[in-house]
């Protein structure tokens, strides 16, 4: 326990807590202090996940093999991080290395998007007879809710491929699918319709409910009173105004740009300020099966700042030491460019940057062959991926939350922590 | 006085009469009168006629009754008004309508993409499950028709669920667990993976009853039969075991007989008419919310279901008959008003939450969708081809609702939903919706042209939304707050918004009480 003679009184009740918690798993392994120190490594508190929906080639963004027959035309670059060279179309976010450790060697053997999605969304692989819940979902439900009224977890630009499953609604995804207008169905009636009109409504609609609610009690009608009561909570939250990106100074959003992703970038950094645990933003699509290296720069282009901006303000704010920034796809794009000079999918190793909450700072984690075919060194899976992660939140991996039909399933099946990972 | 006088007048005359019943609602009111009895239950007051009128019409055709209909139906003093309203939602077009796209989600497992509507011919199938109701196909023959047909999805339309379920690289357990839910009532999807220690049904038994699907291959957009070469293993890990087709409680088809009629034959004549409670079952779930079959969690009325299983038989398999027997008792027509245990003993009325169909047929009404959208396709046919179709939109809009009203990953049939956070922001929020209800083609703009007089318009206003005038108080109420609401520039309009706002955000709009 000799890293932790700098913890807080609250890291110690935190830590305390933990240990009693978790004695009876560390009673079973016979590993009597391991549970406590997984209690008291915990740093992250909340996520902002950049989902590169489509799959990133991971040859021409993170794994540069520059001259192999597989390399295509990009330059790698040196980066603040000793050692560790990126794609020359990242500038601004070689600056930020320092902060990330990025993973070269994750693979998963799903080649296949949605349910590769669904695997990297959940730790599971998909069942048709069983749904798991989002990471996001799972984080809540095991840090509890923030100081907020708005929804714990929140996805920007897309529909993510899990939501609660079994856990209670309250947990699953609030969906904002907009990128471009993400606050459409928030702040409307503050836009288009006189100041006080929801309230007006909200009023009116109680007093007429009143009666009829009254005269059919019933747990359903309950919970729709609950869920209405949520979503006025929402929509007049006083943290709704952490959707106002543009109420950030301008040197701020010059910095993450004027674009959707920059915005949105912004927003997550935002909603994590007011409390939200987990923040998704979908962005893509880098499905390039044609024209790859065309569709690659422009890509870069557009999550380079966004994503540096994102970095460089956590850390200067302190944030970054509670705040775990994920970016990842689903798989990664094929080491042979195809005759439309595309790449395709490729599920045998891939790279994810992780920056944040407990994870190790400008490092590199497994080594792929000279042409990027396969794994060298150090291969990752989906589930020790899920572990380690879930260790910096401090989430027991082997809980077990009651699935459907009464039927007992693990925050994640198997899968060992990466300590190369953690800080 | 006198109100205690007249309801028990009125409960008199609709109560089972002394004699043996005659009438098969006789007899299914008279098995309510001895259940009550036995459980030492008081049965609630029946429901008065507007909202049985709300009632019956959501149940039938998934639509709300129009403000012409309810006073038609006020005014009527006939004594057989109820049986006759009842009999012609059931033969109106609308109830083929909306029993074809219910169908279409419990064959479909409510989980169409917009890669089926590729694949699939959905359009075709709407079209042969509205016939089959309209000309009251009887249930063994529908059954039939869907787990015995093959061909070309256009042609064939019934083979679309086979299609749906099957996937050409992987052994069809999708296809046979959906079939066995569907036409059995039996979730039998643990034992494809393991043997359960409660569960007699093994891993092999599971793999033995899949086997009979195996035949079937999508070739293009035709379901077709080919034989299976021997070995052919299953799954790796039984080995290379070629197990022979196999039913569920162990019977197999007769030499020769061909595949799909054998395998018809064996759902249809799986001991204790399991296909015709399991229907029977998803019927009265329809009309009153709750189970009769026994489940995990619940010990539903065995008794009850035979007795309606009994009669379902003897009356050639009609699901129409089926529909009519359960909304005509007394039961079904009970108020709904008083504690939810009333409600779960069968002491009151039910209350649902509308269904995905429902939900969706009642929201484009509310907000007259479908006739701006066909508008619109007159006018740009290229624009929206989906409209070419309306069923196909329809489906359309129904995967969209589905993800508003349960939480993704929940499967409507396991989960009550009372709607989800995202849903109740759009309704209270969402801009496009708060536009569309001022619209000229909307109801508060047609309202405001219909008449004048504003307690005139807040009544229709009422009767379009929750199906019944508004109380003396509620009028006044509201007359009070269009006099204050909104900017005073058109603080009239703003005034009729709030109050359509008000009813379509209301628990009594979305709940059918």
């Amino acid at each position: 326990m000799a890293h932790c003679r700098n913890c807080s009184r609250r890291d110690f009740v935190r830590m305390t807590l933990g240990a009693g918690a978790a004695a009876g798993l560390a009673s079973k392994l016979d590993l009597p202090f391991a549970a406590a120190q997984s209690a008291s490594g915990a740093k992250a508190k909340a996520c902002i996940l950049l989902w590169m929906q489509g799959a990133q080639s991971q040859l021409d963004t993170w794994d540069l093999k520059p001259g192999a027959e597989t390399g295509g035309p990009f330059k790698p670059i040196p980066t603040a991080a000793k050692g560790v060279e990126i794609c020359e179309h990242l500038p601004r976010t070689a600056k930020q290395m320092d902060k990330v450790a990025l993973l070269r060697t994750l693979n998963s053997r799903d080649p296949n998007h949605d349910t590769a999605t669904y695997f990297l969304h959940t730790g599971y692989r998909q069942n048709p007879d069983l749904q798991y819940p989002h990471i996001g979902s799972v984080i809540l439900e095991e840090l509890g809710q923030g100081k907020t009224d708005l929804p714990g977890c929140i996805v920007l630009g897309g529909e993510p491929p899990a939501g609660a499953a079994y856990l209670s609604a309250d947990r699953g995804p609030a969906i904002i699918d907009r990128l471009e207008n993400p606050t459409a169905d928030l702040v409307a009636s503050t836009e288009y319709f006189a100041k006080g009109t929801l309230e007006r409504r909200y009023k009116l609609l109680r007093g007429f409910e009143e009666d009829w609610n009254k005269k059919h009690p019933d747990s359903k009608i309950e919970s729709r009173e609950r869920t209405y009561e949520r979503a006025w909570k929402i929509l007049s939250s006083a943290d709704l105004k952490a959707f106002e990106v543009a109420k950030e100074p301008e040197s701020v959003r010059k910095s993450y740009g004027d674009t959707p992703l920059g915005k949105a970038a912004l927003l997550a950094r935002r909603l994590v300020q007011t409390g939200v645990r987990f923040v998704e933003i979908q962005y893509g699509s880098w499905d390039t099966h044609s024209d790859n290296f065309g569709g690659h720069k422009r890509l870069m282009s557009e999550i380079d700042g966004p994503y540096a901006a994102l970095l460089d303000d956590l850390s200067k704010s302190g944030m970054l030491s509670d705040t775990m920034v994920i970016l990842m796809g689903e798989f990664g794009r094929t080491p042979k460019i195809n005759v439309s000079q595309g790449r395709d999918h490729w599920s045998r190793c891939w790279s994810a940057c992780l920056a944040g909450g407990g994870i190790a700072a400008g490092r590199v984690i497994g080594r792929t062959d000279e042409l990027g075919m396969d794994i060298a060194e150090r291969p990752v899976s989906v589930a020790d991926f899920y572990a380690t992660i879930y260790k910096c939140f401090g989430v027991n991996p082997d809980k077990k939350y009651m699935g459907p039909g009464a039927r007992p399933t693990k925050i994640l099946d198997g899968g060992s922590i990466v300590s190369e990972l953690l800080a | 006085m006198i109100a205690v006088l007249w309801s028990g007048v009125l409960a008199a005359a609709l109560a089972a009469p002394q004699g043996k019943p005659v009438t098969d609602r006789e007899t299914l009111d008279a098995w309510f009168e001895d259940y009550w009895k036995k459980q030492n239950l008081k049965p609630a007051a029946p429901c008065d006629d507007t909202v049985f009128l709300r009632r019956v019409t959501l149940d039938l055709t998934g639509n709300l009754p129009t403000p012409e209909e309810i006073r038609t139906f006020q005014k009527s003093g006939k004594k057989d008004r109820r049986e006759k309203k009842i009999d012609e939602l059931i033969a109106g077009p609308e109830a083929a309508e909306y029993f074809a796209h219910l169908w279409v989600q419990w064959l479909m497992g409510f989980d169409i993409d917009y890669r089926d509507l590729r694949r699939l011919d959905l359009g075709a199938l709407c079209a042969w499950l509205k016939k089959a109701w309209t000309e009251d196909l009887p249930y063994d023959d529908f059954v039939w028709a869907i787990l015995a047909d093959t061909g070309k999805l256009s042609e064939t339309p019934t083979a679309n669920f086979a299609a749906k379920h099957l996937n050409n690289d992987e052994p069809p357990a999708a296809l046979a667990r959906a079939s066995a839910r569907l036409f059995l009532g039996v979730d039998i999807r643990c034992a494809q993976c393991h043997d359960h220690p409660f569960d007699p049904m093994t891993q092999e038994d599971f793999w033995a009853f899949t086997a009979f699907f195996r035949p079937l291959r999508m070739q293009g957009s035709t379901l077709t039969e080919a034989p299976v070469p021997k070995p052919s293993a299953m799954r790796e890990d039984l080995g290379e075991k070629f197990l022979e087709p196999k039913f569920l409680d162990g019977r197999t088809a007769e030499p020769g007989e061909p595949r799909g009629a054998a395998l018809a034959r064996l759902f249809l004549t799986m001991e204790k008419d399991a296909a015709s409670r399991a229907i029977v079952d998803r019927m009265w779930r329809l009309f009153f919310g709750r189970a009769l079959l026994p489940g995990r969690h619940t010990k539903g009325q065995p008794e009850l279901l035979d007795l309606i299983v009994k009669n379902f038989r003897s009356k050639k398999a009609s699901l129409r008959t089926l529909a009519k027997l359960l909304v005509t008792s007394r039961v079904y027509q009970l108020s709904s008003e008083g504690p939810e245990s009333a409600r779960d003993t069968y002491a009151a009325g039910p209350i649902k939450m509308m269904n995905t169909v429902q939900f969706l047929r009642v929201w484009n009404f509310a907000f007259q969708w479908e006739p701006y959208f066909q508008q619109q396709y007159a006018k740009h046919p290229e624009r929206l081809p989906e409209m070419k179709n309306p069923d196909v939109f329809w489906m359309i809009r129904t995967m969209q609702a589905k993800e508003l009203l349960f939480p993704k990953g929940r499967d409507p049939e396991e989960v009550l939903s009372s709607g989800t956070d995202r849903l109740a922001i759009k309704l209270m929020n969402n801009r496009d919706i708060q536009l569309m209800m001022v619209a000229q083609f909307g109801w508060v703009q047609k309202t405001m042209k219909l008449t004048a007089d504003p307690g005139n318009r807040i009544e229709e206003l009422f009767l379009l939304m929750v199906s019944r005038q508004p109380t003396r108080a509620e009028r006044s109420k509201l007359i009070d707050h269009l006099r204050s609401a909104g900017r005073p520039e058109h603080a009239y309009i703003d005034g009729y918004a709030d109050i359509f706002w008000m009813l379509f955000n209301s628990s009594e709009f979305v709940f059918i009480g």
